[in-house]
């Protein structure tokens, strides 16, 4: 059984089907893919796990346990952790703070509910302040750590996002296209970081159109087509498939 | 049972003309985005209008009634969104909010400075010489009658208008898709311009139709307002039908409740017969509680417009510490009368502060901050004078559980929503609470002193320095707070609140914690203030210039609490210095002076387009060279002192010192960057003269107060030295800031003057399209 | 109709140019200085992934999102920061991505909204019915209930019926089934034939090379090729899918 998964999930806007039944496994300790073109409704997918959106049919299993009921901030402190596609980062703060606050407002709550071990620490577990300069420095962002992250560029930025998902400690990580607006060498360490992350033990599933990168670091991928699963299997087995370039380039 | 007919007899010509003024809100909010907390006003105004023209100048009721409905409400609201909607773009829902509840208070002024209180003006009902007709037994008046065929009427017409014409169906292409409408060349600008026109005219009709069965009074018209709210809040802000299905709710509910209960009713000793006018704000509050969650969405990063630095600690320590020091040498300058003016300040300083976590720190707004402050001193007030220093905790306590539990049906919405919710709090215990025999007797109550034992604050100075110190305090804790954890939370709560639900934070509980401090500052300033609290204080409309105060002064931070609140306390200081005086143009028009404090608040806030950061940040921008220059900055507050010293020894005359004071804070930059050699010499022997001139006036200034010099003089006098001073700041402000603002071409500038078509293109590509100099343009 | 590629357009003005135009939303650069003629009386075809700003290149050039930086040229004209409405207004029409049209009005009246460049609503009317004549039969019923082909040719009249200059059209296909699809390009196709210039963005790239006469790749934020539909094509699978 996997760590998360989703059963039958759907969510209508109006007349409009965005997501149709998707099934997903998304297995701990590799990095699963969800591509698909614009408007297949990736987006729409992670917010339906994390619970910004209710769905409107099907389920999502986290640990063997239904969480389709709970408001989002239940399904953080369960271990979802998510960064966004539009950023949604606190611009006027700086890059410590904004992992601080994600630090904190855990504390806050591990009072009360099982928290996984510090991904990134090798067995010890630090005090607050270290865990996050840990965390600052491992996403490479020691030398902006005291810039508003407001004045950063979009990459680093993106970085901050998954910084702050991961002081939380999620069993889970949703990445929602964490490597645009990121140069070649940092989309290459974001990989690395990725994999170190899915060897220690995290799920990650990841949105992402940067295919190449995709086809790198996941295990197992996914094409989502007009809110549907359209193809799932290996890079390779992706690539191959007729229906995904159809998808993807349109027509004959 | 013939009651009851009677009952919803009068009832559906009042939910007729509800229907109508909701109608107009609804529009104006679903095409503009704006929700217009001075709908109502607009209304009123319409009415005094209606008035003057018909009653006042004697011309016909038909061609008044043109003129009001169809030239100067369109007029009017049409006005009011170029100057000052349209500058909102991209402004939070806080500015939005504070703009339009400004302009109600404007407004509301502005009548009451027009057709000052006290004249009996009526307004008679339209063929009121007719008989009424006789319905199922109850003699309707023809006026009645009218009522709803106007409502009937203004259905069908708006329907018609939506469905039948262009700007109709422009209006709702801009509710479904404003950008498409632009790529089709429509401009969103005056479809926005024009659903207020609209909303105005809707808003004049109705307040000409209420008018003759209520008094013409400016508050009573104005506050119709709440029921429109309500009915609009009914059709989630929306939908016309379910909008006028909340007005029948409401014209009916009223109706009965009115009908139904006695003026002796009661509950035990509770009053039953404020239900009736409590009933839409009852309605409002529960439509907004049934309202569907709002749905956590990313917005993505939005560029904000408001920004404010955090201070340290010790800066709030040194801030607070000279915040007394200055008020206490301030208050021994000043005769007793003056000095209540002071307490005033401190106690609008100290709600305005309540809203700094709540506003400022967490992005949340209310409108009830004057509500809590009365919560707080009538707690204090019943734990008894005995009891002290206990009844200040009991009533911060209570106030701070109140605020908390009050808000909790709110906060599951955002913005708009929970204004509106606290604006319903807020008319709600006035209606039912503070006007109750048993909770204000005679319209009044007590605060007693706070004091331990025997030991009271009695006397004014006393009074002063306890607000000035709980402020003080009250600052220090709050920047504590704010530069750690809960700070934090909060500027991230602000920042992106879905990023904090997906992190595990519960935005509830964190909304309800803040609301709860904020209820608490506010009980706090009620329960310290000494007052005796009346109820007129605590009108509903009474919490609107607190909240623009704020955030005119700065809500984001401590400092602009303290700017705001004192600025509104210390407004009536114009009705004391110019008790007698006037402006006029001969004696064609005259306004005493004295009443311009009542448009005031109104102008302040609805200069917040331009700055929404409030003046706070951008003074203390301005008097960044004086940080950097030590001389200066030693040298300014060694000035005050002995400036202070020789007025408090009589040397100098009050006044002297105060122009002083201005003229310092006026200079004081430029002075530093002078000082610091950074300007050349023409200019530091501008600034020079600016000074001497200053100081000349300075002096001067006390013969224009002598008692035998004429209102003029001395007005003049006051003017003519604000306006010196005001052009030195002015002129300083702009030798030390580069000029900015950039307006998007029009395309006629850059030489397009005609569509550019297809044939165009073709005779381009033949090579005869556009000659050389055309091409040059730009 | 088709000017060769390899022949020289120097001496000729484009109608529509971008100059290295960069465009970010809030913080997120979405743009990096973006190239991009549109000849007269041409098709050009911008091709490109998933985010690789495609759909933002077209908000810039017709004027609904501003530029951080460069130009945005019609006719030669730098009408940088022209607001959108004043852009329609003067030939340069947009058909957004999704469905171009207000889904709670009816036919008629989107196409009332469409008089906004100065045609006549009975013209208009005559041209939208004349091209799609389904959309005759469906003139009273509301927009937002039509299948996605026909609201798309509603969208696609009301650009047509304003006699544009310029035509931007953002990913047509969008949720359209691939016979629809043929059928709506099957028009672009005609519509170039009267002499409009066209700028075609689209994510399924197969369906648009046939009525393209130049091509162009986008990847994150920057052309990455130009060139005639052939030549593009080959490069396609690997931008898409980097294999």
């Amino acid at each position: 059984m996997a760590l998360l998964e989703t059963r039958g999930l759907s969510v209508r806007f109006g007349g409009h089907l965005a997501v149709s039944s998707v099934d997903l496994d998304v297995e701990s300790g590799v990095v699963t893919g969800l591509i698909g073109p614009n408007g297949a409704g990736k987006t729409t997918t992670f917010n339906l796990i994390c619970g910004v959106l209710g769905a409107t049919g099907g389920r999502v299993i986290f640990d063997g346990r239904p969480i389709g009921s709970l408001s989002t901030h239940y399904r953080a402190r369960l271990g979802i952790g998510r960064t966004f596609q539009r950023l949604e980062v606190f611009g006027s703060m700086t890059v410590r703070e904004n992992v601080l606050v994600g630090a904190e407002i855990r504390q806050a709550w591990a009072r009360f509910s099982h928290v996984s071990p510090q991904l990134l620490a090798d067995g010890e577990e630090l005090p607050l302040g270290e865990e996050v300069e840990l965390l600052v420095e491992r996403l490479g962002l020691a030398a902006v750590a005291d810039v508003r992250v407001g004045e950063l560029p979009t990459g680093q930025a993106r970085l901050v996002e998954i910084a702050r998902a991961l002081a939380i400690r999620p069993r889970v990580l949703l990445l929602d296209e964490p490597a645009s607006g990121l140069d070649d060498t940092e989309t290459g360490h974001l990989g690395e970081l990725m994999q170190q992350l899915a060897a220690s033990g995290l799920a990650i599933l990841l949105v992402e159109h940067d295919v190449p990168l995709v086809m790198k670091v996941c295990a197992q991928v996914n094409v989502l087509d007009f809110g549907q699963v359209i193809a799932r299997g290996t890079p390779s087995e992706i690539q191959a498939n007729e229906v995904v370039q159809a998808a993807y380039l349109g027509g004959s | 049972m013939d009651q009851f007919l009677q009952l919803t007899i009068t009832g559906i010509p009042l939910a007729a003309v509800y229907a109508i003024s909701a109608t107009g809100l609804v529009v104006t909010y679903t095409i503009s985005g704006i929700f217009n907390f001075a709908h109502g006003a607009i209304g009123m105004l319409a009415a005094f209008a209606y008035w003057q023209i018909h009653v006042g100048w004697g011309l016909p009721a038909l061609p008044s009634l043109i003129l009001v409905i169809f030239v100067i409400a369109p007029l009017f609201g049409a006005l009011v969104e170029r100057v000052l909607i349209r500058g909102l773009e991209g402004a939070s829902e806080v500015v939005n909010v504070v703009v339009t509840t400004s302009l109600m208070i404007g407004l509301l002024g502005l009548a009451n400075l027009v057709w000052p209180p006290g004249v009996n003006r009526n307004v008679v009902q339209f063929f009121s010489d007719v008989k009424g007709v006789n319905i199922l037994g109850v003699t309707v008046a023809i006026h009645r009658l009218i009522m709803v065929a106007v409502a009937v009427l203004v259905v069908g017409l708006l329907w018609l208008l939506l469905n039948r014409t262009r700007i109709g169906v422009t209006m709702r292409a801009v509710v479904d898709d404003r950008s498409l409408l632009q790529l089709n060349g429509g401009r969103p600008a005056r479809v926005s311009m024009f659903s207020w026109a609209l909303g105005s005219s809707l808003a004049a009709l109705a307040g000409i139709l209420i008018a003759p069965t209520l008094n013409l009074q400016p508050i009573t018209l104005t506050l119709m307002v709440v029921t429109a709210y309500a009915a609009a809040a009914v059709g989630r802000l929306r939908s016309l039908p379910l909008t006028f299905l909340g007005a029948l709710i409401l014209g009916l509910g009223e109706s009965y409740l009115k009908g139904y209960i006695d003026t002796s009713d009661k509950l035990g000793s509770f009053q039953l017969d404020k239900l009736g006018s409590a009933f839409s704000p009852i309605v409002l509050l529960i439509a907004i509680i049934f309202l569907p969650q709002a749905r956590l969405r990313s917005v993505g990063q939005q560029r904000q417009r408001e920004h404010w630095k955090v201070p340290s600690v010790e800066s709030a320590v040194l801030g607070a510490v000279s915040l007394v020091v200055v008020v206490v040498a301030v208050a021994l300058l000043l005769a007793p009368t003056y000095q209540l003016l002071l307490v005033d300040a401190l106690f609008f300083a100290l709600v305005a502060l309540s809203l700094v976590p709540l506003t400022g720190y967490a992005g949340q707004i209310s409108l009830a901050q004057v509500t809590f402050a009365g919560v707080g001193g009538i707690v204090a007030s019943m734990v008894g004078a005995q009891l002290q220093p206990l009844g200040v905790v009991v009533a911060v306590a209570v106030t701070g559980l109140f605020g908390g539990l009050a808000a909790l049906p709110a906060l599951r919405l955002q913005g708009i929503y929970l204004a509106l919710a606290t604006a319903a709090l807020a008319m709600l215990m006035y209606e039912l609470v503070f006007l109750q025999d048993s909770v204000m007797p005679a319209n009044n109550r007590q605060v007693p002193p706070v004091g331990v034992g025997d030991m009271k604050v009695s006397s004014t100075l006393g009074q002063i320095v306890l607000l000035a110190v709980a402020f003080g305090l009250c600052s220090i804790g709050l920047v504590f707070l704010r530069r750690g954890r809960w700070g934090r939370r909060l500027a991230a709560m602000k920042d992106s609140p879905v990023a904090c639900a997906t992190l595990g934070l519960s935005l509830t509980s964190t909304k309800v914690a803040t609301f709860a401090v904020s209820a608490g500052i506010a009980g706090l300033a009620g329960a310290v203030s000494g007052k005796t609290l009346t109820t007129d204080q605590l009108r509903f409309e009474a919490n609107f210039p607190v909240t623009t105060f704020a955030v005119v002064g700065g809500v984001g931070v401590v400092s602009g609490a303290l700017i705001g609140g004192s600025m509104l306390g210390v407004l009536p200081v114009m009705n004391k210095v110019f008790a007698t005086n006037a402006v006029g143009l001969f004696k064609f028009f005259e306004i005493p002076v004295s009443k311009l404090n009542a448009v005031l608040p109104g102008l302040m806030g609805v200069s917040l387009g331009r700055n929404p950061t409030g003046l706070s940040p951008m003074l203390s921008q301005r008097f960044e060279p004086v940080r950097r220059s030590p001389v200066a900055a030693i040298g300014f507050p060694v000035a005050v002192a002995v400036a202070w010293f020789l007025a408090y020894r009589d040397v100098i005359d009050g006044w002297t010192f105060l122009a002083l004071l201005a003229l310092v804070l006026a200079v004081l930059p430029a002075m530093a960057v002078v000082l610091a050699g950074e300007l050349g010499l023409q200019r530091s022997l501008v600034i020079g003269g600016i000074v001497v001139a200053g100081l000349a006036g300075a002096f001067a200034l006390p013969w224009a107060t002598l008692s035998d010099t004429s209102n003029a003089v001395r007005f003049c006098a006051f003017v003519g030295y604000g306006v010196l001073v005001g052009v030195a700041a002015g002129g300083v402000a702009g030798l030390l800031q580069a000029p900015e603002d950039e307006r998007p071409p029009s395309p006629d500038m850059l030489g397009i003057t005609s569509p550019l078509n297809r044939s165009d293109a073709l005779e381009a590509e033949r090579g005869l399209g556009f000659s050389e100099e055309e091409l040059l343009v730009r | 109709m088709n000017p060769s590629i390899d022949a020289p357009v120097v001496e000729e003005i484009p109608l529509l140019s971008l100059r290295g135009v960069r465009a970010a939303y809030g913080n997120i650069d979405v743009l990096h200085g973006v190239d991009l003629d549109v000849p007269k009386g041409t098709v050009v075809a911008l091709l490109g992934p998933n985010g690789a700003g495609k759909s933002t290149t077209l908000k810039v050039a017709c004027g609904l999102m501003a530029a951080k930086a460069g130009k945005v040229l019609v006719a030669g004209r730098d009408v940088t920061g022209v607001r959108a409405e004043e852009l329609a207004r003067r030939g340069l029409v947009t058909i957004p991505e999704g469905k171009g049209v207000f889904p709670n009005l009816t036919v008629r009246e989107n196409l009332i909204v469409a008089t906004y460049g100065g045609q006549k609503l009975a013209d208009i009317e005559e041209v939208a019915y004349g091209r799609f004549p389904r959309l005759k039969e469906r003139r009273q019923q509301v927009a937002g209930t039509m299948s996605g082909g026909e609201q798309q040719m509603l969208a696609m009249a009301r650009g047509l019926a304003s006699n544009p200059a310029i035509l931007l059209l953002d990913e047509l296909s969008m949720g359209l089934a691939p016979l629809v699809v043929e059928e709506l390009y099957g028009v672009v196709a005609q519509i170039a034939q009267s002499g409009i210039s066209i700028l075609v963005i689209e994510q399924f790239a197969r369906t648009v090379l046939g009525v393209a006469d130049i091509a162009a790749i986008m990847l994150n934020g920057r052309v990455r090729a130009i060139g005639s539909p052939d030549e593009i094509e080959e490069e396609l699978s690997s931008a898409y899918l980097g294999g």
